[in-house]
């Protein structure tokens, strides 16, 4: 059963479209990771998916419901998303940031309660930051502070995690940690879309892999389908070649420097 | 936050003890029971109303800064740097000036308190800046139209008996206060107070970004204008009570926050003790160094302005 999908969705701001046709589809523990290069529209696929654009044309079933009839409060108990960059300014530790994402759970007048903060205790263990409860937010370090952000949204108990360029400002071992641990996510059923710019990791974690190439055209498939030399040339417009890692056992994307 | 309690209680009975005429705390134990003589019973019945009314001004002031801090995430927002506190004295300046009663003074206050936060807000759109300075600058330049507001109504006012009102609620003083002020404006204060230290939760997650808040499931203009609503209800009682007073709504939630961390759920109720603590030294500083009480602010200025910039230089971060 598919978690999210579209049909024929566009959004466009005033006369400007953005983005158009997108027919996507994710299913359930599923990884979509969506690549395009910048300013493409990837961000406002996401924000459109994730509710915050609400006047978008065609059709957002999620589940069995278009996203539009779907109050905010109910969203955020089946979606969750976490927006680009890292540099979330907060004075609360990890523990009490953590157990922000149970707010719409509660009325205005109450106070998180012992389901709360055992879920939030589940998350320090699933995002591997335990030993950091009590450290402010701010003091984090930039991949720290990305796994908070996700778990903040793992917090929400979501069916769908949409993530935008997650890995796009740290460093190498702290993108393979959120990689890997968006795998384990999804192995524990929850669907995640992702955007990136880089194909090397649509290969390492994607189930499928949707190309933006411009505001009309959304192409969506089986990673090894669609990620080809041919269409990433295309799609970057810069010659990119593949070569088969027989230790990784998969295709590496490149570009020669001559 | 039970040793801040215990301290604002001893600062109660020695608050009662000072003034012009200085009395023992056999003195104030007896009044508590009913066994002091009239004479001191009627002081210290006078002293007690209004160290009510300062402890109610004191935590709503700060509550109310800690609440327009966290709601524009914004370390230098305050009642009176947003021009609330200006705009709610305009307020209360037109009613008096046309002689209207208490609750309409109110009322009145608690209206141009909220113009002002909208009229700041609308500049601060229009200054199209995400730094937090566009904010300040906003509530600078309309406390500053505020300001000339108030000074036309101070020049038509009637020199006899308005204007000294008026004034009045510029300096800041709970020389005035008497029973019947604190009965018409102290529930508005303890509605305000209970409204935010019950909804303090909610501050936390409206200090993120808009589209955290709103994907986390919370309407962040609903909350946020909720919030705004009772930080001014808060400020424009306050200004009826007393006048205006600066520094408190500004600095408090900064020492709270530098004792309990930055977590709503502590703070404010912390914020809430210690504002009801500075505004009692103040007050009680103001009405016993001098044979005439000297206006609030001056004081609050003195305690307040140190006690900020050491706050400042002790920061690692960036205040707005």
């Amino acid at each position: 059963m598919s978690e999210i999908y579209t049909e024929n969705l566009s959004f466009a701001y005033q006369t400007e479209k953005i983005i158009g046709n997108v027919d996507l589809k994710v299913d359930n523990g599923q990884i979509l990771v969506i690549l395009g290069p910048n300013g493409i529209g990837k961000s406002t696929l996401l924000s459109c998916l994730s509710g915050l654009h609400g006047n978008y044309q065609g059709k957002i079933q999620l589940e069995d419901e278009e996203l539009k009839s779907i109050s905010s409060r109910e969203l955020s108990h089946s979606l969750a998303f976490v927006s680009q960059g890292v540099n979330a300014k907060s004075n609360l530790t990890l523990y009490d940031y953590l157990l922000l994402g149970r707010s719409s759970f509660h009325s205005i007048f109450s106070q998180p309660d012992k389901k709360d903060r055992k879920k939030v205790e589940a998350v320090l263990e699933q995002i591997g930051l335990s030993q950091y409860r009590a450290k402010s937010v701010s003091d984090m370090s930039g991949g720290q502070r990305q796994l908070t952000q996700i778990g903040r949204a793992l917090v929400q108990e979501p069916k769908l995690l949409i993530m935008d360029e997650p890995t796009s400002a740290l460093d190498y071992k702290n993108q393979i940690l959120v990689l890997k641990l968006i795998k384990a996510l999804s192995q524990i059923d929850i669907s995640i879309i992702i955007s990136t710019h880089d194909p090397n990791q649509a290969m390492m974690v994607g189930d499928q892999v949707g190309l933006l190439i411009n505001n009309q055209t959304y192409l969506q498939g089986e990673t090894e389908e669609v990620l080809t030399e041919q269409n990433l040339t295309d799609l970057y417009k810069t010659p990119i070649v593949s070569t088969y890692n027989s230790k990784l056992k998969r295709d590496i994307f490149g570009t020669k420097m001559e | 936050m039970l040793l801040a309690g215990l301290l604002l209680v001893v600062l109660i009975i020695i608050s009662m003890m000072m003034g012009r005429y200085n009395l023992s705390v056999s003195d104030v134990f007896k009044y508590f029971t009913g066994s002091a003589s009239s004479s001191t019973q009627l002081i210290l019945k006078l002293r007690f109303i209004r160290i009510i009314a300062v402890i109610l001004v004191g935590a709503g002031l700060s509550m109310a800064g800690a609440t327009f801090q966290a709601v524009f995430n914004n370390g230098l927002a305050s009642p009176n740097i947003l021009g609330v506190a200006t705009g709610s004295s305009v307020g209360a300046a037109f009613a008096i000036l046309y002689g209207m009663p208490i609750y309409v003074i109110e009322i009145s206050a608690f209206v141009m308190g909220l113009i002002t936060v909208f009229l700041t807000l609308l500049i601060d759109k229009f200054l199209h800046s995400n730094s937090g300075i566009s904010l300040i600058l906003a509530g600078i330049i309309i406390a500053g139209l505020m300001q000339s507001i108030l000074g036309s109504i101070k020049y038509i006012a009637d020199p006899e008996d308005q204007l000294q009102s008026i004034v009045y609620w510029e300096l800041g003083s709970f020389m005035k206060v008497d029973l019947n002020a604190l009965i018409s404006v102290g529930p508005i204060l303890v509605i305000g107070i209970v409204f935010l230290i019950l909804a303090r939760w909610r501050l936390n997650v409206l200090s993120l970004d808009v589209a955290t808040v709103k994907t986390i499931g919370i309407n962040p203009k609903l909350n946020r204008n909720l919030m705004i609503l009772f930080a001014t209800l808060l400020t424009a009682a306050s200004v009826c009570l007393c006048g205006v007073i600066g520094w408190i709504g500004l600095v408090v939630p900064h020492i709270s926050r530098s004792i309990v961390g930055g977590d709503n759920r502590v703070s404010v109720p912390m914020t809430g003790i210690v504002g009801a603590i500075l505004l009692v030294i103040a007050d009680t500083l103001a009405r016993s160094i001098s044979v005439n009480d000297i206006p609030l602010s001056i004081v609050t200025g003195f305690i307040g302005v140190p006690i900020f910039i050491f706050i400042l230089l002790r920061r690692k971060s960036s205040i707005v």
